[in-house]
Parts: C-alpha cells; sequence; structure tokens
C-alpha cells in the first residue's frame, strides 16, 4: 500500500514518487561521475584504414602524422599573388604505389592525373581516404560522431560528394554541436588524406515541452472547484555523458493530481545501427470525473455522499519498453511493450442522469477501471510517415501516423482490449503565401480500456483542457453547440474529428524569433462510447442522436530559439457562460 | 464599495505587462532589421568601343570573411556565386541578368586554389597559391558582360541590384538536408507522436539556409563609360 509521507503546496507526496526520483538523480549522477571517470583522451581521436601503417605505427593518441616534407606557409601569409592557368609545382612526391585512384588515372583516357596523385576526373578531385580524426568532442564521444559519418578509412574520397555537406548538416542537426566542420589534411602519402570532423559542443539540455493551462475541476470527494491552473515540463539530457542517448524527465502538476516521467532513447547501442531502443517509466497520481447530471456517488474516501462529479482516485506505475527502425528518410515503424500496475479508488456506488429532460433515467456508472490493484500489459505498433518541411509553423508536406495496441490476457493483463488510431496532417501554401492544414483523426477500442486510455472530450475540444501526460484536469462535458447527446459522454470508444486551420505569417526573422503566425482553427469531432450507439440516451432524436460537436481555436503561433509556442485562446472562451454548456 | 483592485489581480496584471513588454522587445530589434536595404556601392559600367556589350565591375570581397577565408583552405570545394539583375533609372523592371559563380577547391597535397570560373563569356580554371589570388578572382567581377545594345542604349544611367551567396544550397540538396535532419536515421524522436521531438533538430532547420553567407548588393546609379579595355577577365 502507498504511504502518504507528506504533504507539499496541498499535493501528497508518495513514497513510491520519491523512491522513483530517487532514481532519476542517482542515475544522473552515476552517469557523470562515469564521464568524469573515464579517461578522455584530450587530443583528437582517429580511426584509419585496417591495412594503413597509420594504425600502428602512429603516435598512441591515433593521430596521424603527416608525411610532406616541404613545409609551406599558410596561405593567409603568402603574399606573392601567382595566378596560373596551369596547377603549381608539385612538392617532392612519394611513389605512388598502391595509392588506390592511381591505376583508373592511368586507365581511363578521360582521367586526368592531378598535380599530386589524386584523381581529377572532369574538374572532380578524389584521394584516397586513410582515417577520420575527430576533433573538439570533450563530452561526445569519438563513435558517436563517426556514427554519422558515411564514409570509411581505405574509401576513395571524392571532395565533391555531396555527402559532405550532408554529413556537416546532419551533425549539426543532432543538436550536439554548436558548430561542425569538415576539412582534409594531408595522409600517409601523396594523394592520400585524413578527414578531419572539427566540432563545437553546446549545451544538450533542453526543454521539450511546457504545459500551462487553467481549468475546471474537482475535489477527491467530487465537489466542483470552478477554475483550478495545471502545468507541466518536459526537459531531457539529449546526449547522456556524450554517448548520444538521451535520457529525459517530464512532471505534470495539477490540483490534487502529479505525473512523472522518465525517458531513455538510444540511437543504436543495444541492437546495432538499423534499430532505435526508447523506454519510459512512468508515475501517476491522478484523478479520473464521471457522471453527466446529478450524479450520486459514495466515495471510499471520505465515506460520503456528493452530487457533482463521481471521482475515481489511481496510480499508475510501469513503463515501455521500445524497439523502432527507420523504413526511409520520412517514415519510421516503432514497436512497443507496455506493462504497468494499477491502483484504484473507486467508489462503492454512483449513479447518474442519463438523457434529455423528463425522459432522462437514472444509471449506475461504469468507471472503466478495476477496483485496487491491477495490471495493464499491452503491445503496440507505429508507423509515422514526416515529409513536412518543418515541424513548427510548417508549410507543405504529410505529416501521418497509424498507431494499433492489444493488450490481453496472455500478455498478463487484466483489461482486454484492442485500439487503432490514425491521423494524418496536410500542409499547403497558398500563393498569397498563407498557410492552409487539414487534418483528420479516428480512432476505435473493441473491448474495455481502461478509463485514461478511453478517448476524453478535452483531447477533441480546444474549448477544454486536454489531458497532460494522462492527467485530466477537466471535469466539463463537451460545449454541445449542436445540442446532440455529445452532452451526455466524457469518455468514448470511437473517436473522429476533421478541422481545418488557416495560418497568417505576421512575422519571419533569422535570430531569436524564427516566424509569428496568426492562425484559426475549425472543425468539428464524434465522439462515443459503446453504450452511446447500442442504447443511446433518451430524450433525443434524429441528428441529435449523433454525438458530435463544434470546436474552434485562434491565437499565434510562434517558432523561436527556445521552441514553438502556441497562444491560444478557446481555453478561456470555454469558461464563457452560456457558449455552449461551458461552466 | 471599494473600487481598489485586490492586490493578486494587480499583480497578475504587472505581470501581464512585464511579459508584454519583454515580448515587444524580442521582436522590435529583429523587426527593425528584416528588410533592411543594402548600402549603394561604387561599381563600374562599362561600354565597349562598339558599344554593343555592356560590362559590369565591382568588389564584394567583404563576403568573405575570416570564417570564410579558414574554410577555403581545408580542403573541400567552396562556391562562390554572384547574381545581377540591371535596372535603368526609374524603370523597375529589370533589363537583364548576369552571373558569375567561382569554384574554389583547395589542394592538401599542391598546397594550391584551384579556381573554375564560370561566367557568360565562358568557363576558365586557375590557379593561384594565395588568398589574394582567390579573393581578386572569386570575390570580384571584373567586366562581367551583363547586358547587350539590344537591352540598353549607350548613354542611359542604370544600375545594379546583386546577392553573393557563398556555399549555396541547391534546392534538392536543401531539401534532402531538410529531410534529412528532421527525421535522421538512428536519431530523433523517442517515440512516434511523443513530444519529445528533438528541440535542436528543430530549431536547426530554421536555420538551415539556401547559403552560408549571403549579401545584397546595390550599386549607385551611373551612367555607362565607353571603354576598350580586352573582354574577357576570367
Amino acid at each position: 500500500m502507498t504511504r502518504t509521507l507528506g504533504v507539499f503546496r496541498g499535493y501528497r507526496v508518495h513514497a513510491r514518487a520519491l523512491r522513483l526520483l530517487a532514481g532519476v538523480a542517482l542515475l544522473c549522477f552515476a552517469s557523470r561521475s562515469v564521464a568524469a571517470e573515464t579517461p578522455r583522451a584530450a587530443t583528437p581521436s582517429t580511426i584509419a584504414a585496417p591495412d594503413s601503417p597509420v594504425a600502428t605505427a602512429s603516435a598512441p593518441t591515433g593521430v596521424v602524422p603527416p608525411t610532406d616534407t616541404t613545409p609551406r606557409a599558410p596561405p593567409e601569409a603568402r603574399t606573392s599573388d601567382a595566378d596560373t592557368s596551369e596547377p603549381p609545382p608539385a612538392p617532392p612526391a612519394t611513389p605512388p604505389d598502391g595509392v588506390p585512384g592511381t591505376t583508373n588515372a592511368t586507365a581511363a583516357p578521360s582521367v586526368t592525373q592531378a598535380p599530386d596523385n589524386s584523381i581529377e576526373e572532369q574538374g572532380t578531385l578524389k584521394y584516397a581516404l586513410d582515417g577520420i580524426e575527430v576533433r573538439g568532442n570533450g563530452k561526445t564521444r569519438s563513435r558517436v560522431v563517426l556514427r554519422y559519418v558515411p564514409f570509411r578509412p581505405g574509401d576513395i574520397f571524392d571532395v565533391d560528394d555531396p555527402r559532405v555537406e550532408l554529413t556537416r548538416y546532419r551533425l549539426l542537426g543532432t543538436g550536439f554541436f554548436r558548430d561542425v566542420q569538415l576539412s582534409l589534411r594531408k595522409g600517409r602519402l601523396r594523394g592520400h588524406v585524413v578527414l578531419i570532423v572539427e566540432v563545437v559542443e553546446r549545451n544538450t539540455l533542453v526543454v521539450n515541452d511546457l504545459w500551462m493551462g487553467l481549468a475546471a475541476t474537482a475535489s477527491t470527494v467530487g465537489t466542483a472547484l470552478p477554475l483550478t491552473p495545471y502545468a507541466g515540463l518536459d526537459a531531457a539530457e539529449t546526449n547522456l555523458a556524450g554517448t548520444g542517448m538521451t535520457l529525459g524527465a517530464a512532471a505534470g502538476i495539477a490540483h490534487d493530481q502529479y505525473a512523472l516521467r522518465l525517458r531513455f532513447f538510444d540511437p543504436s547501442l543495444f541492437l546495432g545501427k538499423e534499430w532505435m531502443t526508447s523506454g519510459t517509466l512512468l508515475f501517476n497520481h491522478a484523478n479520473d470525473f464521471f457522471g453527466n447530471h446529478d450524479v450520486g456517488f459514495v466515495n471510499p474516501l471520505e465515506k460520503q455522499l456528493d452530487n457533482s462529479v463521481a471521482v475515481v482516485q489511481y496510480e499508475r506505475f510501469g513503463g515501455t519498453v521500445g524497439v523502432g527502425r527507420d523504413l526511409s528518410v520520412t517514415t519510421q515503424f516503432w514497436a512497443n511493450y507496455r506493462l504497468e500496475r494499477i491502483n484504484a479508488h473507486v467508489p462503492l456506488s454512483a449513479n447518474d442522469l442519463r438523457g434529455n429532460g423528463s425522459q432522462a433515467e437514472r444509471e449506475p456508472i461504469d468507471f472503466y477501471i478495476q477496483r485496487d490493484k491491477s495490471v495493464l500489459s499491452t503491445l503496440s505498433a507505429t508507423v509515422q510517415h514526416d515529409t513536412r518541411d518543418k515541424p513548427i509553423l510548417a508549410t507543405r508536406g504529410w505529416f501521418a501516423s497509424v498507431t494499433t495496441e492489444v493488450s490481453l490476457s496472455p500478455l498478463g493483463s487484466d483489461y482486454a482490449y484492442a485500439r487503432i488510431d490514425a491521423m494524418a496532417s496536410k500542409w499547403w501554401t497558398l500563393p498569397w503565401e498563407h498557410v492552409l492544414r487539414l487534418r483528420l483523426f479516428g480512432g476505435a477500442i473493441s473491448g474495455r480500456a481502461p478509463s485514461f486510455e478511453r478517448y476524453f472530450v478535452g483531447d477533441l475540444s480546444d474549448f477544454r483542457a486536454a489531458r497532460v501526460l494522462g492527467l485530466n484536469v477537466e471535469r466539463r462535458l463537451a460545449p454541445n453547440f449542436f445540442h446532440t447527446d455529445v452532452g451526455e459522454v466524457r469518455y468514448g470508444d470511437y473517436a473522429a474529428k476533421f478541422d481545418a486551420e488557416y495560418r497568417i505569417p505576421l512575422y519571419r526573422g533569422t535570430r531569436a524569433v524564427y516566424g509569428i503566425d496568426v492562425f484559426a482553427r475549425a472543425g468539428v469531432y464524434f465522439i462515443a462510447g459503446q453504450k452511446d450507439i447500442t442504447q443511446p440516451p433518451r430524450g433525443y432524436s434524429g441528428a441529435g442522436l449523433i454525438p458530435v460537436d463544434f470546436t474552434a481555436n485562434f491565437g499565434l503561433q510562434m517558432d523561436t530559439s527556445a521552441g514553438g509556442f502556441t497562444f491560444a485562446f478557446a481555453n478561456l472562451l470555454g469558461f464563457i457562460p452560456g457558449l455552449g454548456n461551458g461552466q | 464599495m471599494s473600487t481598489r483592485r485586490s492586490p493578486r489581480r494587480a499583480a497578475l496584471a504587472q505581470r501581464f505587462v512585464a511579459f508584454a513588454c519583454f515580448f515587444c522587445c524580442l521582436l522590435a530589434p529583429h523587426a527593425a532589421l528584416a528588410d533592411e536595404p543594402p548600402t549603394p556601392r561604387t561599381a563600374s559600367f562599362e561600354w565597349d568601343d562598339a558599344k554593343r556589350e555592356l560590362y559590369v565591375s565591382l568588389s564584394f570581397r567583404e563576403v568573405v570573411d575570416d570564417e570564410i577565408k579558414r574554410k577555403l583552405s581545408r580542403g573541400l570545394p567552396a562556391t562562390i556565386v554572384f547574381t545581377g539583375t540591371l535596372y535603368r533609372r526609374g524603370v523597375k523592371a529589370p533589363i537583364s541578368t548576369t552571373a558569375q559563380t567561382c569554384k574554389i577547391t583547395w589542394h592538401v597535397w599542391d598546397e594550391a586554389y584551384r579556381l573554375e570560373v564560370t561566367r557568360p563569356d565562358g568557363s576558365r580554371t586557375r590557379w593561384t597559391t594565395t588568398l589574394e589570388g582567390v579573393l581578386r578572382r572569386c570575390a570580384e567581377v571584373s567586366r562581367l558582360l551583363v547586358a547587350t545594345s539590344k537591352e540598353v542604349a549607350a548613354g542611359v544611367s542604370v544600375y545594379l541590384r546583386g546577392r553573393v551567396d557563398v556555399n549555396p544550397l541547391s534546392a534538392e540538396v536543401l531539401e534532402k538536408i531538410k529531410l534529412w535532419v528532421n527525421r535522421p536515421a538512428r536519431t530523433g524522436t523517442a517515440a512516434p507522436g511523443d513530444a519529445l521531438f528533438s528541440t535542436f533538430t528543430g530549431l536547426f532547420m530554421q536555420r538551415v539556409g539556401a547559403a552560408e553567407r549571403t549579401l545584397e548588393l546595390l550599386t549607385f546609379e551611373m551612367l555607362p563609360i565607353v571603354g576598350g579595355a580586352p573582354k574577357n577577365e576570367i
């Protein structure tokens, strides 16, 4: 049983949560200690061609000594501007025996011998690559840098190969480095070179997400609270101890609820270069709200009857492990296994009025979660296709994903269900530079998924607060603009949403703020439980039996050096009395 | 009834004002920098003796800063591309366009720069051992054909708008970089649909421009002289 150690600003702190946090701190400390104790060469590290004498004859640091015996002044220091249409005379050369390109140079008539023993073919210069040297990586391990370099010692290195420039951008794109420069220096023989990858490292502790908002929630005994704030933060170290691995943590807090996450991602450590691995640990101390109208329930904690909403208080502890791989540059596949232990305090009995007006009937509430301890065990697979030109303020391209999840008793699960979600978004830039996006989402659950896995009206309506790290902070029902039976639905087994977003660029910059757009979004969504379809609530007829509602939002979207921000106002509009059934 | 605001509301209002001021300060300098017109510079416009071809000469050496200078001797090719558009006084429509590209490759073993210069009148390959030679060939245009008598009459004042790109990326390469960086193999997200999209990756993509350095040029308006220098100055 979970012990309550104390109360901090009204939030109960549990022993398990403290243990989890202590574990995170210990892991971080350990990784830093390992990094600090591991002797790291201050000198550059090199990989060399296997058949090259460099590997054995070079200095202990592995640096290849240049063999040019004719030192010259650096080009910046030279004053004589001796332009010529012919190359300058070559310095004394080592015999070119064994230079991979030399044979080709003499065999092909279209190939000309460059002044050194490198190969020059139709203006393209090629060398034999003796090794790759990584410089400037005080923290990041050389193997992490070399993972992104598509060249290997022994290759013929074409200076015009587009992969050279792409390698630079790809290293920059990891976020580990502030600057990356590639250069060549002389190798062991004439016509041989060493590729130097010089990096300047940067801080890799990043904030991935930040949530702040207002919601109408309820206390654990079901007393309605008119306005409560919630917040969350997701941060990560993306280059843990220089290994290229990501360790992230996230926390969310709301009234009498909190959530903790610890995540791990490794691009290729365990399963080789082709596979990625990830893991997540989670702990949620959360509430879910049930009941639509005139709710009555007996709270197991307070042993009293209330009539606002029925509250289920529960804890989730567990995690996921996953493997993924890139199917192409734009398509990625992931498979995950999840195991969670759930401990729920379910009301002893609860009921509410279901239906419209005088035809409403009092029915028991189904909480979709097992009382006391239960286990959730699932397998899921996701395929994601992303051709957006940029993740924030995208102007064209597709983003689509399909996820399937199965929870079965043979996997040790107390919940038997299957779920499939599909989502597709498409962006267009209009001739007048405005941006249009259409988005379609659809999902279905078969079986009895726990309440926190079911579709939630707050996740679909912009006028209600969405769940944050699995915390439900919203007790209100849908605004119900169309006066349908969506006003009877809080959680559903089927959901769909279609919306269109129109963006007008206000500002484009290159420094701290990259772009600001004003946006307006509108759409419709559908949410229904199995019971809403098989036994629809009474008092509705015709189109009123289709649980659909309108959603809209407007505000500003910003792309900045600190990340993407959205300032939207629909959540506030949701508190205006008379807007739907907003309270 | 008291009209004084509660301390809590006052504090909220103060925070809102502070945030608004911070936001404006963040935007103001960048908004000012957004569309700054280039300062006009001196150029030389010259007709050939027969007044059939108009040439322009100008320098843009400042585009090769210290970092680019260092980069020129790293053994990998660098490209400086100049594109110009000629205008007549008082007419917004351009008369003609011109361009010069210069590919600079430092030969590691020969310790010399190989310059491949391409202009409207042809391509040439040159060698130079000094940086000054590179700048003279690639960070200047000398008697670059910009128009003919069919496009502009002699005796008409003209000016040129130009742009210099150092290491410009082709649209294809730029697209490939963006895709690659957006969803790099064996890097990136913790899980699809996860919030843990690499912030740096996203931010870096915003900085991937079309070139490493870009310089916008504008020349003073002037009446071309009639000269007699040799045409080919590559």
